[in-house]
């Protein structure tokens, strides 16, 4: 019956809501006085939580409206609105975009021949073809060919989506984002804010190409560079003794003897050339035997685990791989993206072992780092080298050395200057003698020659396109011997492919093919929770031991993002350190000045509380996730941030981090909250003199800890600690069923019960475990000192520890039930409980069987079972305890009301004989 | 309402450490160390907070028995494993932060904060169900009443250090003393004057010692023999010695400021710190330490000791002599970087040093709320100061490799400062009385292992602080670690 009814509420409920949502957020407020809605946002709209709501989420609205070049604005600056816009047209612009549309920020709709349309603002526009930015997707691009246009016209809606306000969550939001647009209409443009710089991505000079190239080809291996750039460090070739320790000597021949058909793309320079096929065959096969011969290693093909490649392929195309490397379709297949590094097929290469131990270790077998360490687990790198391996493998033909062909191969080895890219068979790389320097190569010349390699000697042969030799032609014509700062970065962000993720100063950046790949656990960081953060003034951002950390010891602070920053190895690119912070700068600014360090810390840690701007909205504190997303734990800042750095971003995060969803608290340069006098600069730096506390940072008002509970199961659970009215000395004990108690170790007594769900452990398990569990119900408290004691002289009751009693343990049961023991003086106790049913009431009850003993006789003792202010016998065995529980008394002890001080208690007099057992069992009802 | 009860819970501020100077910085010496002893981490299941507070490996020697503050005992299989995949059993729970366990005889021997218990499994479920209190003479009233127990010393005795209340007073009994509980439950006192202890056992010549922690009476963190009798430092104590008849009466009060050199010369129970840790340079709250017994399994510093620190999370090794019946010795860098605050750290049958904690409740460098990370010897051997012992002309310094001959002659290259700390009622210290001695002569072992260095203006009761980045091994290397620090508190005769 109760549930029928509960049902038809329920019922009612869910047909009221539905009602109720079936208008939507912004139907609701369009049907709403504009006038009426600007007023109740100038009187209840938050700024900060506008502020906030502004910049993030799904309704971002500064992805649009950014202070950017006007090329690349997608919305107006609102900043540079009319004073003359009113309230309420604001109101209306928000709710109804395309009712009041800004000249310039109306939409063009593009009908093709093939009658498509496309609805978008236009990006570009020349004679070939019309860019258009996607209306429903800002950051889709639409590229339409002229010839295939059929018609343009302008639309009558503006860019800015209809509904965008549904994003919001309720008519309050709505509110709090409004009055912080009057805010930024109100305080006009910006005074320093600058718009960031928008140009073209930029390419490197063909010199400097070619001076990666050269390095990644490793031509200096032969030929040494009179002056040596000592930032660019070469790409040297793979460690054979680990090669032929892992890889198929089947490929490995096939490898040497025909580099670009067995891995296409390979930098591995054809050396074999000048042999005909069969002698080339015989070569490699030669080389082949003397590098197996230098390990003991028997290949073996490994089978493949299904649920590994599943995991395998999820791993390979989140965390970074395809930001080298191509992606791959359903059946692993690579797809064709440009330059990405070609793998090969690589069955024919790796078994599953080795495959891991090269993905757990990449430095080892290439200490030149072009293959970073991905800071794989070893369960990951299984899982990447099985997706890798998945496709049957060619059966292994067993290899087996013979000494005189590897006796050949060792003279070839040596012969072919192998020796010069290549460590392994010998423990070091050793430069061939009498090899020209590379300032006296000549372009189009020896390997450089684009001609037939027939005839040519026994001199490598590069598979160069005609781009690539175009490049390192013009490095060895104008050989950039003194490179600046900046060019170095360059040199090495090519060389590492740092720019496949990272952009600086509009070099690289993720690339449209590849974006997917880049992916976030947490939505609500948009684009800064997925793309790698620009390295544009990184140095001018980063303290140095911090860039360090990250360089070279693989630290991270954004747990959001999935790609991973690799590991390149400390020296190749620990260098990078010293460049960027060299090559860095800000300009100069002032700090606000004060006297007194403490308060401003104070007004630091109010402004980051939920009482001011609100920073734990978003941000970690010290491990503590906030509720919305894992950005930046507060607690790292300033051992990461330099402060002129921190100050200037404050101020316009937007100019440092387009992607950003952090909120600018002072728009205009002025602050939107009246904390120390509104002194933006006052704010800024009260801020930073919090965060320059790191992990000793105090704690913001708005973090919470979430509730923690011990759940109880199907059996009893416990915990040790302190409980309200209880000492230290507690212990908690759950039951299945709903009832719970807490005895008191120390007085030797039962402190608590209560009924319904058991503990909260929070108070003592969070912090330093300064506070009480916490029963998750409303207890009946007990009376304190000990319950068994001397009749006529009883210990006198204080907050202390009863001088005769000893707490000796518990012993479980097969429910994990707990038989507390204790003694006093000779008397052994045990006092067990279990719940059970009153049957009169049908009720949960809990009974508590305590068992006396001595090996002496002792009489003159007491058990008190209950105290009260009164205490009354309601039935021959039943007694009513005031606030209390009724206790009922089951074995057959007598029981006497006893006046005390304080009121009445509730004895059974209690008389051992020596040896004898006896069990006194209570039960306490709850009404 | 959870919420606001649980807010303003967390929002009484900490106050047991003196806020906002700067945690302290890293050696900088990760990347190097990594060569050596890598890391290696034992992945934690999602569902359980697993803040160790004590190791111990069972018998099979495949299982490590972890317990935790949150009270658990854990049994887990795999974290011995060259990948960890470890499996987690939980044996016991609902016990009271546990900083002390060691398995005797079929049962766990646990100091929880309330007492020292015995738990054992009887019907053989692989889950406790006897809980046996062993001792629980101490008083326990304020939750940073911490206490820190022993592995069983040779007859079985677990020696339990109790911090002070509130880390400042002595409310209820023998709070700032370490008790030993005998197999039978005798209940036996040792020792006063402790402050704030984080970690006990063994000194690698089986003498009783614990960690202590900066703060009233501790210019810095400190080792310090347990010495029956003695007197720790930290005279809030001395109300207590009613209730330990065989101790005598209190010792007398201490001066403040004064120089701890100096009161022991007044107070004769006063014991002087064996090896002072210099803060923020050598951890910041060292914690609980073992001695490496493996067998040369954990690389070339067998018999030592190594020590955590929670607020830096970093590994030291410690290494101790008895010079005139006091024991002294010296401290040394070992490995950074943890990403926790360590508590526990435990010696594995292979041969590798696990270690574990927490970050909660006080500031903590690392980034993860808790971590249990293994640290595996690589097989290679780092050009190390090994160990340094006093002599009657100066010190000796051994090496883990040989040292340059020609360098390590050069008594320029040992840079040699000495300090103290002031001994007083006020919070820790800054080093104090510095001096520079002379070192006047080093003569280099026929093996090249061993440097023994004459030296003029030693002064007894300072730390001796050695700093060699010019050393170099016989193959050119500098020294992984170029710093270590001698507590000098006596001088031995020629």
């Amino acid at each position: 019956m109760k549930l029928v009814l509960q049902l038809a509420t329920l019922v009612a409920w869910m047909l009221s809501t539905s009602c109720l949502s079936a208008q939507t957020l912004s139907e609701r407020l369009i049907a709403e006085d504009p006038d009426g809605l600007a007023k109740a946002a100038r009187r209840d709209g938050d700024i900060v939580r506008g502020a906030i709501l502004f910049h993030q989420g799904n309704i971002n609205c500064a992805k649009c409206h950014r202070p950017v070049s006007e090329r690349d604005r997608f919305g107006p600056d609102l900043s540079q609105m009319s004073q003359g816009t009113t309230d309420k047209q604001i109101v209306q612009s928000i709710l109804e975009p395309s009712r009041d549309i800004k000249e310039g920020f109306e939409t063009i709709v593009a009908v093709t021949l093939d009658g498509q349309t496309f609805d978008g603002m236009v990006v570009e526009k020349d004679s070939e073809r019309i860019v258009l930015r996607d209306r429903d997707d800002v950051d889709r691009l639409i590229s339409i060919r002229q010839a295939d246009l059929d018609e343009l016209r302008f639309g009558r809606k503006s860019s800015m989506p209809d509904g965008l306000v549904d994003q919001l969550r309720d008519r309050q939001q709505f509110l709090d984002l409004v009055r912080y647009v009057f805010e930024v209409r109100e305080r006009g443009p910006a005074i320093d804010e600058g718009a960031f710089p928008s140009a073209a991505r930029r390419q490197l000079s063909a010199e400097l190409n070619g001076l990666v190239l050269i390095h990644e080809l490793n031509c200096v291996a032969c030929h040494q560079p009179k002056q040596v750039n000592p930032t660019v460090t070469a790409r040297h070739a793979p460690d054979l003794k680990w090669s032929s320790q892992w890889l198929n000597p089947n490929h490995m021949a096939r490898f040497i003897e025909e580099p670009q058909s067995a891995k296409p793309g390979t930098s591995m320079p054809h050396m074999l050339g000048h042999l005909d096929e069969a002698m080339r065959k015989q070569a490699a096969e030669a080389i082949t035997h003397y590098l197996v011969s230098a390990v003991d290693a028997s290949f073996q093909v490994q089978p493949v685990d299904k649920q590994a490649v599943t995991r395998g392929a999820e791993l390979f195309h989140s965390v970074g791989c395809v930001a080298c490397h191509a992606d791959r379709d359903e059946s692993a297949i690579e797809s064709v993206i440009g330059d990405s590094v070609a793998l090969g097929d690589l069955t024919h290469k790796y078994n599953v072992e080795g495959l891991v131990a090269f993905l757990e270790d990449p430095l080892a077998v290439r200490p030149s780092g072009r293959m970073p360490n991905m800071q794989l687990t070893h369960f990951e790198a299984e899982d990447i080298a099985n997706y890798l391996l998945q496709r049957p493998a060619p059966p292994a033909t067993p290899w087996e050395t013979d000494e005189a062909l590897a006796e050949q191969g060792r003279v070839l080895f040596s012969e072919l200057n192998c020796t010069a890219c290549h460590a392994g068979p010998e423990d070091q790389r050793l430069q061939p003698a009498s090899q020209l320097a590379l300032e006296q190569l000549r372009p189009e010349q020896g390997c450089l020659s684009t001609g037939d390699h027939n005839g040519v000697g026994s001199r490598p042969v590069f598979s160069l396109d005609n781009t690539e030799l175009a490049a390192i032609n013009a490095a060895l014509t104008n050989y950039p011997v003194k490179l600046t700062n900046e060019q170095q970065i360059d040199v090495s962000l090519k060389a590492f492919n740092c720019i496949a993720c990272h952009d600086r100063d509009n070099l690289g950046g993720v690339s449209a093919e590849r974006n997917p790949h880049f992916q976030t656990t947490n939505l609500n960081l948009g684009d800064q929770g997925r793309i790698p953060p620009t390295l544009t003034g990184a140095g001018a951002k980063l303290k140095p031991a911090w860039m360090r950390d990250v360089l070279v010891n693989g630290r991270v602070i954004r747990p959001y993002m999935k790609t991973r920053m690799p590991q390149y190895g400390e020296e190749n690119v620990g260098h990078l350190v010293r460049l960027f912070q060299e090559t860095d700068q800000l300009s100069e600014i002032t700090f606000a000045t004060f006297d007194d360090q403490k308060a401003m810390r104070e007004q630091g840690l109010q402004m980051a509380g939920n009482k001011g701007l609100n920073c734990v909205a978003c941000h970690t504190y010290k491990y503590k996730l906030s509720d919305t997303m894992p950005a930046v734990d507060l607690t790292e800042m300033s051992e990461r941030l330099k402060k002129d750095w921190y100050y200037q971003y404050m101020l316009a995060p937007q100019k440092f981090s387009p992607n950003t969803v952090m909120p600018s608290f002072w728009p205009g340069g002025r602050a939107i909250r009246e904390d120390i006098r509104g002194d933006a600069a006052f704010q800024i730096e009260a801020l930073w003199q919090y965060l320059i506390d790191g992990r000793q940072a105090g704690t913001p008002s708005g973090v919470v800890r979430e509730p923690l509970e011990i759940v109880v199961g199907d059996e009893a659970q416990m915990l040790r600690r302190s409980y309200p009215g209880i000492g230290k000395r507690g212990i908690g004990v759950g039951y299945p069923g709903g009832v719970n108690l807490a005895f008191d170790a120390e007085q030797m007594r039962l402190g608590m019960i209560w009924r319904g769900k058991f503990v909260d452990p929070a108070g003592v398990w969070t912090g330093q475990g300064h506070g009480n569990v916490r029963p998750l119900g409303r207890p009946v408290q007990f009376a304190k000192g000990p319950e068994l004691d001397d009749l006529i002289e009883p210990w006198v009751v204080d907050e202390g520890r009863p001088p005769s009693h000893q707490f000796r343990g518990y012993w479980l049961d097969e429910n994990r039930r707990p038989a507390f023991r204790y003694t006093f003086e000779e008397v052994n106790v045990q006092d067990f409980y279990l719940p059970a049913i009153d049957e009169a009431s049908q009720q949960s009850c809990l009974r508590r069987v305590v068992t006396l003993s001595s090996d002496t006789r002792r009489d003159g003792l007491r058990f008190r079972i209950a105290a009260a202010e009164s205490i009354t016998r309601e039935a021959a065995n039943v007694y009513s305890t005031g606030n209390g529980p009724r206790v009922r008394i089951i074995s057959d002890h007598p029981a006497d009301i006893v006046d005390t001080a304080e009121g009445q208690q509730l004895q059974c007099p209690i008389a051992l004989q020596a040896g004898q057992e006896q069990q006194l069992i209570v039960e306490y009802l709850w009404e | 309402m959870i919420t606001t009860l649980i807010q303003s819970i967390f929002c009484i501020p900490l106050v047991c450490l003196p806020q906002q100077e700067p945690l302290g910085e890293y050696w900088g010496t990760g990347e190097a160390e990594e060569k050596y002893y890598r890391m290696v981490d034992v992945p934690l299941p999602q569902e359980l907070a697993v803040e160790a507070g004590s190791f111990e490996v069972m018998p099979d020697q495949q299982q490590l028995a972890i317990a935790t503050r949150r009270g658990d005992i854990f049994l887990v299989d795999g974290v011995f494993d060259e990948h960890p995949q470890p499996v987690f059993h939980k044996y016991a729970g609902g016990l009271d932060e546990i900083f002390g366990m060691a398995w005797r005889e079929g049962s766990f021997l646990v100091t929880q904060q309330t007492e020292v218990t015995r738990i054992t499994d009887v019907d053989g479920d692989s889950r406790a169900d006897r809980f046996d209190t062993l001792s629980d003479a101490w008083g326990f009233r304020n939750y940073h009443e911490f206490s820190f127990g022993s592995k069983p010393d040779e007859e079985g005795n677990i020696w339990v250090a109790l911090c002070l209340s509130e880390s400042y007073n002595s409310k209820v009994p023998f709070r700032g003393w370490c008790l030993k509980i005998t197999p039978d439950g005798e209940t036996i006192p040792v020792c006063s004057g402790i402050r704030s202890p984080c970690g006990i056992g063994p000194n690698e010549h089986g003498v009783m010692f614990y960690a202590e922690s900066q703060g009233p009476w501790n210019g810095s963190c400190s080792l310090k023999v347990l010495q029956p009798g003695g007197f720790m430092g930290h005279p809030i104590s001395f109300n207590w010695y009613d209730l330990a008849p065989g101790m005598g009466p209190p010792p007398i009060e201490p001066n403040s400021p004064s120089r701890l050199e100096i009161e022991r010369q007044r107070i004769k129970e006063l014991v002087p710190y064996a090896v002072v840790f210099p803060y923020k340079k050598m951890g910041r709250s060292i914690s609980g330490f073992t001695v490496d017994r493996t067998g040369g399994k954990f690389g070339p510093f067998e018999n030592q000791m190594f020590i955590g620190d929670f607020s830096l999370g970093v590994v030291m090794r410690a290494t101790t002599e008895q010079v005139n019946g006091v024991w002294q010795g010296a401290c040394y860098p070992f490995r950074e970087g943890f990403d926790t605050g360590l508590l526990a750290v435990q010696l594995t049958p292979d041969g590798n040093l696990v270690a574990g904690g927490t970050n909660r409740g006080w500031p903590v460098r690392g980034p993860r709320a808790y971590a249990i990370q293994r640290l595996d010897w690589t097989g290679l051997t780092p050009f190390e100061i090994r160990e340094i012992r006093a002599s009657a002309e100066g010190f000796e310094i051994a090496f883990t490799r040989p040292v340059d001959r020609q360098i390590a002659a050069d008594p320029g290259v040992y840079q040699l400062t000495t300090f103290t700390h002031i001994y007083r009622q006020g919070y820790g210290s800054p080093e104090v009385d510095q001096t520079t001695p002379v070192v006047e002569q080093a003569t280099v072992s026929d093996d090249g292992l061993m440097v023994k260095l004459g030296v003029a203006g030693r002064v007894q009761g300072h730390v001796h602080e050695f700093h060699l980045p010019d050393m170099r091994s016989a193959t050119s290397e500098s020294l992984l670690h170029v710093d270590a620090y001698y507590t000098l508190n006596e001088i031995p005769d020629p």
